[in-house]
């Protein structure tokens, strides 16, 4: 009976000991050799032209993630980029990686070609080939034009990209930017002041893919990718475009029109005509006003449309001014708190751009900044002052207003 | 009096154990006296993942029915289940107590497992029967006597030594008696231990204590407590697809391990310790009448463990990506070839790789902005890919039940009783292993990428971007609340001639949801109440038995009740939001049976036939949806059932040392309704499909044999030795369907000659398979001691191909139904279990 009882003690006891989770020991971490260290711009050049190139000694790369799969618009797929270059980089699975993660990619096992141009290193792990080193390195986009991505595919290839003044061509049909509802990647075009156009290429599986393009212009903020012989632009994610405000516009007079568009001419006082011609560069046609002939005494205007600059990021505008002899009969004002009638109605600011100094040199006025302006209801303001003395001519063309 | 005092401490110490519990129980093994047999059996809801299983064979084998006991035994291999019912069917009791799970409605035996010395007295009827305890269901009842009163007095200790769920077994029992003090004092305890189970990756640690107390204050009153529990933990076996057996050679393959710095980890570990205490008092009013009232309180925790990941691969080696047959093309046979050759040949493709886990976790350096919805509060650290995940169910529940009888005359005797139970379940995750990450983030994968709105991927929009380290919750939180007032009446009658009962019964059952989380895809539906769904129920039953002659006797038995839908199945996604399945009605029941039984000394039979009709059931199931690419939540309603079959039993002395028994049963189990059903998707409201029509009529229930069969015989040597040998036979096992494959939008675009439509509608049949078992004892009396020994060797022919259960994944791709093949169960090979026990 003693001995009984020790045994409940002992059952009590081990009860205790043994009515417990497994406990394991953390592994020892293997780590990722390091090897060789390459700039981007290096590792593009290990690419042998035709064909797959297998990387198959020990080297890495460094770089910061531009482009992410948080939005699904690019999946199993990251961007990253160094001073030299950026790198486009294909996953086995979800890569785990974000935007501003410096990163190192141990490029063994891994394999580098061309896939319809765009250079793309394939079958990274992400277990096995990265290490993270820092995050929050977010890299600046770089400011380019549609043109200048043209005319340097190879060099722009993934890299992280704003372009300024563009809207979206098929803006303000309700139409999406991709079908996400069948999951169907689709092509958007993006416009800027020159009418250079490009793609942006959305998956349907984004999350945003249902989301309705953006009617507006402004800035536009993505990778630029290429597709065989173009060039096509990949939103990281949509808020950071800002196509809500004001679309670029250009005043080019071809129409021969002063007031389409939204122009007007104010006389204030006097009878001095605004009118346009092509006199000297045929087919090419701008706005003048002349007062050669009467040397007539007034005041006239010509003014823009009322502009909304509320969601610009810097906006600006440019024009270009002919005259024969310097003089300073024509001038510019910024024009708000406007309503119509007599420019002197509304509150004037003169800007002084640079116009033409003479013998009818086209001369171009550079930006005329208006980032102090990023409000509804803002003007260009052209002033003609006519004096009994003189009899200056002044041309206006391609008024270009960038949101 | 003394040794009161030390089982008391020992209780003490027991109770201090961490309270650590279970979601899903496990499999459990039980013994009785004379013979004994493991139960690998468990129902198919074990081998699904998120359900909780549960297993009545402990309940079969005490029964004193020929046919009901050796189903007990030998059927458990092949997931038998009597008449093809489920668990819930069959109410299990402690005096008196209903046992049952309320949400579930099943008896969950491993909640008492490892207390077979107190479990084996039991009182146990199969089929719809008379009961003073309750009204009963139509699978039957059994009742643990744990009175201490009533415990043999003496004490026991047995080693067991197998090779199933456990390898050891230490179990102690003591009785006192009734001592002079009018004092009885029952304590029992044991452990169970196994470093690995039969199955490759599992384990099993289990200690359980039972403590019974009864105070007799006079003839008329004794007052008794019992308080037991079983904190268990374990490691889980998978079931999966042919494809993995194939491969690994394996029946009994186990995706559910891998090495972990050389050493084996299970990443599903069950931990329960849902113990329960209940306050007893028996009532003697007079000679023929009793009047016993229970108050009982149980709580506990319930955790199964799992692995999850964020922006990283599915890292469970079968996993449909993750086998051969995934990269199977004629073109590229290479990559299949490659991957067949690492499934074949390296231990870490073959099963969870920890080793890369950890890997993976040292090096995600992350930064979460606005951590824990603290404007500017960054985090930064190594952000877990993989974690291991605690699903917790955690209990409490009090009541309270009451049965009175009262013997009228030598005829009639008149029975009643109520019950009445608060239940509530707190289910939430918890954090378990960071597998050497820093911290792991409260959002949702799926809602994240989803939606473009960062708040409807936070799980809780209070605490946004919730930083998570080991121990917290996180994921869902949400509590279940279950409150059910039972009560019946019965009268009996004997005579002569004829025996007979009527028993009535009405029920009130009330549950709801109560969210404790604001989730962001559901902020106005997802935290506190939702609507009190409500049911009143009732049944009604009868029975006579017509003696022939003393030997012969015919029986009929008939029962007609209606029951409320388990709360399991009302809730659309419990997890996410208080949302109820809509048309959510109560199910009836209809069943009846005849038997003919005979009884001589050295000949007894039981023949009986059975129907059963179960109308109006609900089936809700959350599946991963690849179509969808996210889970959806599948929800059934109308589904009816026909159970109908006969059993055999015989049991013959050919001589006084030799016995003969048989038993026999064949059924067909079927669907005979075409449900509705609404598909949800998880992530939203929106309904993805409404009462589409399930073509699901004359489709097996399957996940168990339909016919079986058993004989046996059994040597009784008269020098306290014997020995025997069964050997058992199965057929008819079909697996369960995928209810969407059967509908017309699964054909449709086929037309009737396409291979695709016959696979879809097909429903696989299993082999036919046997077993053969061997059993054997010797008992030795030494002054007043006793000193036993069985041995039971199962399945001895040690055969390892033999299906035993399995279903169609509700994941399907209708061009390609190999895609995502049915998942199959295997039949264990040989086993062992000897035990030796002293009794003194």
């Amino acid at each position: 009976m003693k001995n009984f009882k020790r045994l409940l003690y002992l059952l009590a006891l081990t009860v205790t000991i043994c009515g417990c989770t497994k406990e394991y020991d953390a592994p020892t971490v293997k780590s990722v050799p390091v090897g060789n260290v390459l700039t981007i711009a290096e590792v593009r050049a290990l690419h042998v032209p035709g064909t797959e190139t297998h990387i198959t000694q020990d080297i890495s790369v460094f770089g910061v993630v531009t482009a992410d799969e948080t939005t699904g618009n690019i999946y199993k797929e990251a961007y990253i980029q160094d001073e030299t270059g950026a790198l486009y980089l294909r996953f086995t699975t979800s890569s785990g990686v974000y935007i501003g993660d410096s990163i190192r990619v141990y490029l063994k096992g891994t394999k580098i070609l061309r896939y319809n141009q765009m250079l793309q290193v394939d079958s990274v792990h992400p277990d096995n080939n990265i290490v993270k080193v820092k995050t929050q390195q977010y890299r600046t986009p770089e400011l380019v034009t549609i043109s200048a991505l043209n005319a340097n595919k190879e060099f722009y290839q993934g890299k992280l990209v704003q372009i300024d003044g563009v809207f979206f061509i098929d803006a303000g049909q309700s139409l999406t930017y991709a079908d996400g509802v069948n999951k169907v990647s689709i092509s958007r075009k993006i416009q800027d002041v020159s009418t250079n156009q490009i793609d942006v290429r959305t998956s349907g599986y984004a999350n945003f893919a249902n989301d309705t393009l953006p009617d507006g212009g402004g800035t536009f903020i993505g990778i630029a990718g290429q597709f065989n012989s173009t060039m096509q632009l990949i939103i990281r994610n949509p808020n950071e475009l800002q196509l809500n405000g004001e679309k670029p516009s250009i005043k080019n007079f071809q129409d021969q029109s002063l007031t389409s568009g939204g122009w007007s001419v104010e006389n204030v006082s006097g009878t001095i005509n605004w009118v346009t011609s092509d006199l000297g560069s045929t087919g090419n046609f701008y706005a003048k006003v002349d007062n050669t002939n009467a040397k007539l005494v007034g005041e006239t205007w010509f003014v823009s449309p009322a502009l909304d600059f509320t969601n610009s990021n810097s906006p600006y505008a440019t024009f270009r001014s002919a005259t024969f002899a310097g003089n300073s009969a024509l001038q510019v004002y910024i024009l708000t708190n406007y309503s119509g009638g007599n420019p002197n109605s509304g509150t004037l600011t003169e800007v002084f751009p640079t116009l033409s100094s003479g013998s009818w040199t086209w001369t171009s006025s550079g930006n005329i900044d208006l980032s102090s302006y990023k409000q509804s209801n803002v003007r260009i303001a052209f002033k003609y002052t006519g004096y009994s003395s003189s009899w200056n001519t002044w041309e206006l063309d391609d008024i270009i207003i960038i949101p | 009096m003394r040794n009161f005092k030390l089982i008391l401490v020992a209780f003490g110490l027991l109770s201090c154990i961490e309270v650590q519990s279970q979601n899903d129980t496990l499999i459990s093994s039980d013994d009785t006296l004379t013979r004994f047999v493991p139960q690998f059996s468990t129902t198919i809801e074990q081998l699904d993942d998120e359900a909780e299983n549960q297993d009545v064979s402990g309940l079969l084998q005490s029964s004193r029915d020929v046919y009901t006991s050796i189903a007990g035994f030998n059927f458990g291999a092949v997931r038998f289940r009597i008449r093809g019912y489920d668990a819930e069917n069959f109410t299990a009791m402690m005096n008196g107590v209903p046992l049952n799970d309320q949400e579930t409605g099943r008896a969950i035996w491993a909640y008492w497992g490892g207390l077979n010395d107190i479990t084996r007295y039991q009182e146990s009827r199969i089929g719809i029967t008379s009961s003073q305890l309750n009204f009963g269901g139509i699978g039957g009842y059994s009742n643990i006597i744990a009175r201490a009163s009533a415990q043999r007095k003496g004490n026991r200790v047995s080693y067991a030594f197998a090779n199933q769920t456990y390898d050891h077994r230490l179990m102690v029992t003591t009785s006192t008696g009734l001592m002079k003090n009018n004092l009885a004092v029952t304590f029992s305890g044991s452990l169970r231990y196994a470093d690995e189970g039969y199955v490759e990756g599992t384990f099993f640690r289990g200690a359980s204590y039972f403590l019974s107390v009864e105070k007799k204050f006079n003839e008329k009153h004794s007052l008794g407590f019992v308080g037991f529990g079983s904190p268990t933990v374990s490691g889980g076996q998978s079931i999966s697809v042919r494809e993995a057996y194939y491969l690994t050679g394996n029946n009994q393959y186990n995706s559910y391990w891998g090495y972990q710095n050389g050493e084996k980890r299970n990443s599903r570990v069950r931990n329960t310790h849902k113990p329960m205490m209940m306050l007893n008092h028996y009532f003697k009013i007079n000679s023929t009448t009793n009047l016993n009232t229970s108050l009982f309180y149980t709580f506990g925790k319930g955790g199964q463990t799992r692995l999850n990941w964020y922006d990283a691969a599915d890292p469970r080696p079968d996993y449909y990506r993750n086998l051969p047959s995934y990269y199977y093309n004629p073109a590229d046979i290479a990559t299949y070839e490659l991957y067949s050759q690492l499934w074949q040949t390296d231990v870490n493709t073959q099963q969870l790789n920890f080793d890369q886990m950890y890997f993976a976790n040292s090096k995600n350096l992350h930064s979460v902005l606005d951590a824990n919805g603290i404007k500017g509060n960054t985090v930064t650290g190594n952000r877990a890919k993989y974690i291991i995940e605690e699903y917790r169910s955690d209990v409490q529940q009090y009541g309270f039940n009451t049965t009175f009888n009262h013997q009228l005359n030598d005829y009639y005797t008149l029975s009643g009783g109520i019950y009445g139970s608060f239940y509530k379940s707190m289910n939430f995750k918890v954090l378990d292993d960071l597998l050497g990450a820093d911290y792991w983030v409260d959002v949702d994968r799926f809602a994240e990428r989803d939606f473009a709105d960062e708040s409807a991927a936070q799980t809780n929009l209070e605490i946004p971007n919730h930083i998570i380290k080991k121990g917290d919750k996180f994921g869902y939180d949400y509590d279940i609340n279950v409150q059910n007032l039972n009560s019946f009446g019965q009268i009996e009658a004997k005579s002569e001639k004829i025996d007979w009962y009527a028993g009535l019964n009405f029920s009130s059952t009330v549950f709801w949801r109560t969210g404790n989380v604001q989730n962001g895809l559901f902020p106005e539906s997802s935290k506190g109440d939702s609507d009190k769904e409500s049911f009143i129920n009732f049944g009604v039953k009868g029975g006579a038995t017509y003696k022939i002659t003393g030997r012969h006797l015919i029986g009929v038995n008939a029962t007609y009740f209606t029951a409320a839908p388990s709360s399991r199945d009302a809730f659309v996604s419990p997890r996410t939001r208080n949302q109820i399945v809509d048309n959510l009605k109560s199910e009836t029941t209809t069943s009846g049976d005849v038997n003919y039984m005979i009884r001589y000394p050295k000949f007894k039979m039981r023949l009986t036939g059975f129907y059963t009709s179960v109308k109006d059931k609900t089936w809700s199931r959350s599946f991963f949806h690849d179509e969808y690419n996210t889970y959806v939540n599948y929800m059934m309603t109308g589904v009816n059932q026909l159970f109908m079959g006969t059993e055999l039993g015989l049991e013959f002395n050919i001589s006084p040392t030799i016995e003969v028994s048989t038993a026999f049963t064949m059924g067909n189990y079927t669907y005979v309704s075409r449900p509705k059903v609404t598909i949800s998707q998880d992530n939203s409201i929106k309904l993805l499909a409404e009462n589409k029509l399930v073509y699901l009529e004359n489709y097996k229930i399957g996940g168990m044999p339909e016919t079986a069969a058993s004989i046996g015989a059994k040597y009784n040597a008269p020098k306290f030795w014997f020995a025997g040998a069964n050997f058992n036979f199965f057929m008819d096992t079909y697996i369960e369907i995928n209810p969407d494959r059967r509908t017309e939008e699964a054909l449709q675009g086929f037309v009737s000659t396409d291979p695709q439509v016959t696979n879809l509608l097909y429903q696989q049949r299993l082999d036919d398979s046997y077993t053969l078992n061997i059993f054997g004892g010797k008992s030795w009396k030494i002054k007043d001691y006793f000193l036993r020994i069985n041995v039971n060797v199962n399945n001895i022919l040690d055969t390892k191909d033999f299906a035993t259960g399995g279903f169609e994944q509700l994941r399907y791709d209708k061009q390609n139904i190999n895609k995502f093949p049915p998942k199959l169960s295997y039949m264990y090979g040989r086993t062992y279990f000897a035990m030796i026990s002293f009794t003194f």
